[in-house]
């Protein structure tokens, strides 16, 4: 039986292990991931005998990850929500510049906008067009229902679009100081 | 204004690891990995069962693993290797021995469960970093206020040391909870959260709360619930107590705590009547 569960588990292993490290990769500085990806495949070694086949394994592997991350996420999360109250007093918080490794400003206003979701609806976000997950998947892993996830998954893009929308006009003076001090008009 | 196909795309393009196939790794072997996980733990030796997550300690990175394959091995080794390794590096005459260590992560937790906000500042040093716990650096003791008056009680499982450093000795304390009084309607108690905090020199540094409150439940079957109600039946007092529109985040203005603690005692006692 164990042996069994052995060989299973080096399969789904090695055939997973790249999408759970790019998942935890997505979510956390490089150097969480490997502690996020290595918590990941212990966990499912223990769960083995609940792991679900076929094309339900990778969500499912990502549902462990998403509690893995949680665990870390959540101390992040408050710090952002106290950082959003003081930027609403115009104070600037430094971020460390893991947070931002994004390949140009408009991706970094994505992110921006991003972080002022609810936690739920940022990894739905993320679960549908970086997963490239169905809403079926989404919702086992989120433990919600799928009509609720596709509802959901509509909210949190227009929250997205309007939270990036609403920092284009301070993204734009940025840009402009950052030009001016550099000199290049 | 952006439209939704254009946020699509700026989302996608926003994705740090577009393509998980060009993330540079060794090569994965499985077999090795469950090879050594059975030379360094007894995981293998069981059939696997299902186990809660939290007791799971997080592994930690060691600076002398040559390949990933081993970091991950490392990883599922739990508190007991990560011990070990502390040992080995030694420890600072400024971290407190760990049963000193866990009766101050104890007294704060409990005072903090008890809504104490002297007691439990008492445990603080002077510039602790409190800005993980509920309601951040300015307002934790809010928080206390408004988890007093929405019926939340704290039960404390157990502390235990995670890990000494010269730069401190990290306490974790698993608790489970019930919220919106949902032990008087017969819901709860919530599982899987914890308050980690580090002690240097008889005093918290840092402390941090960890609510789990999806795998649980407690957001499905109570806060969700409550949040509805609120709006079917006192929408005037939505903005007041919510910060977002999603409702996923209490104010802690006073105003807003007087309105939590009306609001949920009503919601409980229907609750009870139905």
């Amino acid at each position: 039986m164990v042996a069994d569960f052995g060989t299973l588990f080096t399969e789904i292993y090695e055939e997973h292990f790249r999408s759970v490290f790019a998942y935890c990769r997505r979510r956390v500085s490089a150097d969480h991931v490997d502690d996020a990806t290595a918590e990941t495949f212990l966990v499912a070694w223990k769960k083995i005998n609940e792991m679900p086949s076929g094309d339900r394994t990778l969500p499912w592997l990502y549902g462990i990850a998403y509690r893995v991350l949680m665990h870390q996420w959540r101390g992040g999360f408050r710090r952002r929500r106290l950082e959003g109250r003081l930027a609403s007093l115009g104070i600037e918080v430094a971020h460390p510049p893991e947070e931002y490794v994004v390949a140009d400003e408009e991706s970094r206003r994505v992110h921006q906008a991003l972080a002022r979701l609810k936690p739920t609806d940022q990894e739905i976000l993320r679960l549908a067009l970086w997963e490239e997950l169905p809403y079926s998947d989404i919702a086992t892993l989120l433990g919600i229902r799928s009509d609720a996830a596709r509802k959901r998954y509509s909210r949190a893009m227009k929250n997205l679009t309007r939270e990036f929308d609403k920092r284009e006009t301070s993204f734009g003076d940025s840009a402009l100081l950052r030009r001016e001090v550099s000199g290049d008009h | 204004m952006t439209t939704e196909e254009r946020m699509k795309k700026l989302f996608a393009q926003a994705n740090p690891v577009p393509d998980p196939g060009s993330i540079e790794l060794d090569p994965i072997d499985g077999a090795a990995y469950l090879r050594e996980l059975e030379k360094r733990s007894s995981i293998m030796t069981q059939t696997p069962i299902t186990t809660d997550d939290r007791r799971i300690s997080r592994p930690r990175r060691t600076a002398v693993l040559a390949t990933l394959l081993t970091v991950v091995v490392i990883g599922g080794l739990g508190l007991l290797i990560a011990r070990q390794g502390d040992d080995v590096a030694g420890s600072s005459s400024s971290t407190e021995p760990d049963e000193v260590s866990v009766q101050i992560a104890t007294g704060f937790v409990e005072a903090y469960g008890s809504f104490d906000a002297e007691r439990a500042d008492s445990y603080l040093a002077p510039d602790a970093d409190l800005s993980g716990m509920e309601g951040g650096q300015q307002e934790w003791q809010a928080a206390l206020r408004w988890f007093n008056a929405q019926g939340f009680e704290l039960m404390l499982d157990s502390c235990n040391v995670v890990v000494t450093r010269p730069t401190g000795t990290r306490v974790r304390c698993f608790f489970d909870y019930h919220g919106i009084h949902s032990r008087e309607m017969g819901l709860g108690p919530y599982e899987g959260s914890r308050i980690d905090v580090v002690v240097v020199d008889g005093e918290i540094v840092e402390a941090f709360i960890d609510f789990e409150y999806l795998q649980n439940g407690f957001s499905r079957q109570v806060w969700e619930p409550f949040a509805q109600w609120v709006v079917d039946n006192h929408p005037e007092d939505v903005d007041v107590m919510y910060t977002d529109e999603s409702l996923g985040y209490q104010n802690l203005t006073e105003e807003s705590i007087t309105l939590w603690a009306m609001r949920t005692r009503q919601y409980a006692d229907q609750a009870k009547q139905n």
